[in-house]
């Protein structure tokens, strides 16, 4: 079990690299240059100001822009080795510094919307599954299509609408603290409780059909037992990939949720950076993304072996 | 995370040790209500300060009063706690919300000071009158010596947050410094050296007529600004460093997020009447609307067109509606087919509804341009001239008659090329682009629309130069000589469709020589209209800014021109 994890922890170095090459093709070969940007029609309404070439070109050597890309990179690479994620060019700040103001926040919503995602989609999962083809699994079926058809960004607003404006319950400005992360942590896992939920009730309606589940209730166990012990328990497994990417995704932020409820996460940090050619952020982003699927694709496997006797006790046996 | 410590706090704070400090030496006790301290023989009482501190349901005063009796010097401390209500804490605070937040406290640092200026943070030496004349605001007058020579005389009673004035040497040094670090400073300078003449006047001088000088100086790059306390690097996030000159002062800043502004004493001149603001950013223009419905935010700005109608139905703010200065046209590549042809383009102007264009994609609230300068008031011949009207069938006839003929597909085709382009939008012009693609169908002209709200779009077909058509819009308002320039001059940064021409050659020639005011409107207007007989762009409407203030405001004025004045005047009041 080690060996396998350490095996997987050494893979995450050269896809590292492999990934930070291609995002640094993809952007710097992206039309758009940062400083005509900075300067140009994005900014429309403040300036008449004509800004020279000579002056652009000067403000592209401060970036570091005018070396060529390859060097761009080799630059980059060997700072990042020193930890060192470089300076944002729209701020002129350390990327980290800025990462580190708005981590906690995407971190506070990612794990918000997980565990309403659990407590939501496991049992609507289960409901559905023991009582198949009653009114409660359509019922939940009903439920499950509605929110499955429904955008982040609609279903947010719609929220925001009759919670903010027409009960006046909530206040729609937003902000990072923790009373304001729940609406839109919500909003985020809604979107995927159908998903989760249906695959869990395909899953588990297989299992409780297995003969390990006759065994079991022969055994004289009870259905409680049955159902949570044995069944859920191993029905759960097919999910967790999907339940791990989903953690992951969410660690990277999401940009519609932080835009509309006014959330300063990472998500909307990186489209902003990325709107405006913001190398240095979306880079280090970019490493952040990758490092943070990979984390969560090894805990999802390693949490295989937890649930399920089957692969923990696996290559024992045949030994 | 705060960038800015909290000196109003910790004086507070300091003020709150003072004050039981003080409380214990003469004996009294504070209680929840009025406490003053019985003296003897009062010869004089002379408040020298007092800090309020607000929470969420009570203000407390405290007032040091200085008292002279006949052998000593008391200070006694007067506190007043008033019970209030969480409405009472909204009275005098005044809650902003805004598309975007002033990106760093540092004017020369790109997208800040053009965020500050309107909330009564940063000011310049010059703004936009009522009658949208160019009049002294940091500055006490302006004087043209000659044509390349201009005195600026300042206001003795100005100074920075810390204190220090602003005095000549103080502006020649934040000017100076934003020339050196914002290219868009130095561009709005060049040329012009700047020279202390006595300890409040400034003499501006070049080689060339400056009289496009005072508007340069309403722009908010060149707000004013302590350049020692900011240092000679780009210092944006240096909290201690902030030292500017408007009303309200930076409490606390959170980049991207939130700014709290305090009324400063110090402040020169009329102070607005809310001792407080919350500046919030919310990028999502759909939840600034909902901002707005809800009645949580005084001034929300930048709403979408289409939820104009929602905020005037709305029974707790008025729509605030303004139409800008400056025309969104669509740019032409002249160097390519199919605009490289006069009479495509001429038809183009021709067949283009701009009505149903502004009804359609802008709720009816934008207003059509038929020439570029038509849509700024100080060109009323301006509106004269131009695409005056929808006229497909004079449209027809010229494509008609430059024998481009309709085909199967109702396409037109000559020579067996169809007349097709792609047309490029960024931003917020997809919808105009979409009714324009709809209209010049109806003509026989077949439109690809292009395009993401990101610029890079835009700036990458143009470098490239594999584009036809873009939709783009640009201001004009003030001395036009920059942005006509820009727009058709031959080196002009704007003319993405690389005009040029003998006859506009000349007029510039003629423009950079001009001094007068009239002399420069009258080859305003004369650029106008090649502009328009040579249809080097097409102008389609001048944009609206649509904004929500709350009803339980009284006194608020739209700016004559939005980024150039302040709109938290002294007259804004809670009703």
């Amino acid at each position: 079990m080690l060996k396998y994890a350490l095996r997987r922890i050494l893979v995450v170095f050269p896809t590292l690299v492999a990934a930070s090459l291609i995002i640094f093709a993809l952007i710097r070969f992206a039309p758009g240059d940062p400083v005509d940007i900075m300067y140009g029609p994005a900014g429309m309404g403040h300036s008449t100001a004509t800004i020279s070439q000579e002056a652009r070109d000067k403000v592209r050597g401060q970036l570091g822009l005018l070396e060529p890309p390859p060097i761009q990179y080799a630059i980059w690479l060997g700072r990042v080795v020193r930890l060192d994620l470089g300076t944002t060019f729209k701020t002129r700040r350390p990327v980290v510094d800025e990462l580190a103001e708005r981590l906690p926040t995407t971190a506070k919503l990612a794990f918000l919307s997980f565990g309403i995602l659990l407590v939501t989609a496991i049992p609507l999962g289960v409901v559905s599954a023991v009582n198949q083809g009653k009114a409660a699994d359509h019922g939940v079926r009903f439920v499950a299509l509605v929110f499955s058809a429904m955008p982040s960004f609609w279903l947010g607003l719609l929220l925001l609408y009759l919670l903010g404006v027409q009960w006046d319950v909530i206040d729609i400005s937003g902000g990072s603290e923790l009373k304001h992360l729940i609406l839109p942590a919500a909003v985020m896992a809604l979107g995927i409780v159908p998903t989760i939920s249906r695959l869990l009730r395909a899953s588990l309606i297989s299992e409780l059909g297995q003969l390990y589940i006759v065994f079991a209730r022969a055994q004289g166990l009870s259905d409680g037992v049955v159902l949570w012990r044995h069944a859920v328990r191993v029905a759960v497994l097919p999910i967790m990939a999907l339940l791990g990417l989903y953690l992951g995704g969410a660690l990277g932020g999401s940009v519609i949720v932080e835009s509309i409820f006014s959330i300063p996460g990472v998500g909307k940090w990186v489209l902003d950076s990325i709107l405006g050619r913001d190398f240095p952020v979306v880079q280090a982003y970019m490493l952040l993304a990758v490092v943070i699927i990979a984390t969560a694709n090894l805990v999802v496997d390693l949490s295989y072996a937890v649930l399920d006797p089957r692969i923990r006790f696996g290559g024992r046996q045949v030994a | 995370m705060d960038l800015i410590e909290k000196p109003a706090r910790r004086r507070s704070r300091r003020w709150m040790l003072t004050a039981a400090a003080g409380s214990a030496a003469l004996g009294a006790a504070a209680l929840v209500g009025c406490v003053e301290t019985e003296v003897v023989e009062v010869v004089k009482e002379v408040p020298v300060e007092k800090v309020v501190t607000q929470e969420v349901d009570r203000v407390v005063v405290q007032e040091k009063v200085v008292t002279q009796e006949v052998e000593r010097v008391v200070t006694r401390i007067v506190e007043k706690v008033v019970e209030r209500s969480p409405d009472d804490a909204r009275a005098d605070e005044l809650v902003w919300v805004n598309g975007e937040l002033f990106y760093g406290l540092d004017p020369v640092h790109e997208y800040s000071s053009g965020y500050m200026l309107p909330v009564g943070v940063a000011e310049t030496l010059m703004t936009v009158g009522d009658d949208g004349s160019i009049i002294p605001w940091l500055a006490q007058s302006y004087e043209l010596v000659d044509a390349n020579t201009a005195k600026i005389t300042l206001r003795q009673n100005a100074t920075f947050w810390s204190g220090a004035p602003v005095n000549a040497e103080a502006v020649k040094a934040s000017l100076e410094r934003s020339i050196e670090l914002a290219p868009p400073a130095a561009a709005l300078l060049k040329g012009i050296t700047i020279e202390v003449a006595g300890e409040w006047e400034l003499r501006f001088a070049s080689d060339a007529p400056i009289p496009q000088l005072p508007f340069n100086l309403t722009d908010a790059w060149l707000a004013i600004h302590n350049a020692a306390s900011y240092g000679p690097e780009d210092n944006a996030f240096d909290v201690e460093a902030a030292d500017l000159t408007g009303p309200y002062r930076l409490v606390e800043f959170k980049p991207r997020e939130e700014a709290l502004l305090e009324l400063w004493d110090g402040y020169w001149g009329p102070k607005p009447q809310f001792s407080r603001m919350r500046y919030r950013e919310v990028p999502d223009p759909q939840a600034r609307a909902l901002i707005a419905l809800s009645g949580e935010a005084d001034v929300v700005k930048k709403l979408p067109a289409e939820t104009a109608a929602l905020v005037r139905a709305s029974d707790k703010v008025d729509l605030a509606l303004q139409v800008s200065t400056g025309t969104a046209s669509i740019y032409l590549n002249l160097q390519r087919p199919p605009f490289d042809e006069p009479a495509v383009r001429e038809a183009v102007g021709w067949a283009l509804d701009r009505n149903e264009i502004v009804e359609l994609a802008w709720s009816g609230l934008a207003k059509p341009a038929s020439s570029w300068l038509s849509t700024n008031a100080a060109y009323p011949e301006a509106a004269e001239i131009g695409f005056m009207k929808y006229d497909p069938e004079r449209a027809a006839q010229i494509l008609d008659e430059a024998g481009w003929v309709v085909g199967g597909d109702g396409i037109r085709a000559k020579d067996g090329n169809q007349l097709k382009f792609r047309n490029l939008w960024w931003g917020i012009e997809k919808p105009v682009s979409e009714v324009i693609q709809e209209q010049l169908k109806r003509i026989g002209i077949s439109v690809e629309v292009i395009g993401s709200p990101d610029y890079g779009v835009l700036d990458g077909a143009r470098a490239s130069g594999d584009w036809e058509a873009l939709v783009e819009g640009w201001g004009h308002f003030g001395d036009p000589f920059g942005p006509l320039h820009r727009h058709f001059g031959p080196t002009g940064d704007i003319n993405y469709g690389r005009y040029r021409s003998d006859e506009m050659d000349a007029l510039f020639a003629q423009f950079d020589d001009a001094i007068s005011l009239d002399e420069r409107r009258k080859i305003a207007v004369e650029i106008n209209e090649l502009v328009f007989r040579d249809v080097i762009i097409i102008p389609l409407y001048a944009r609206a800014s649509v904004g929500a203030i709350s009803r339980s405001l009284a006194g608020y004025k739209l700016p004559t021109e939005e980024w150039r004045v302040t709109e938290v005047t002294p007259e804004l009041s809670r009703r």
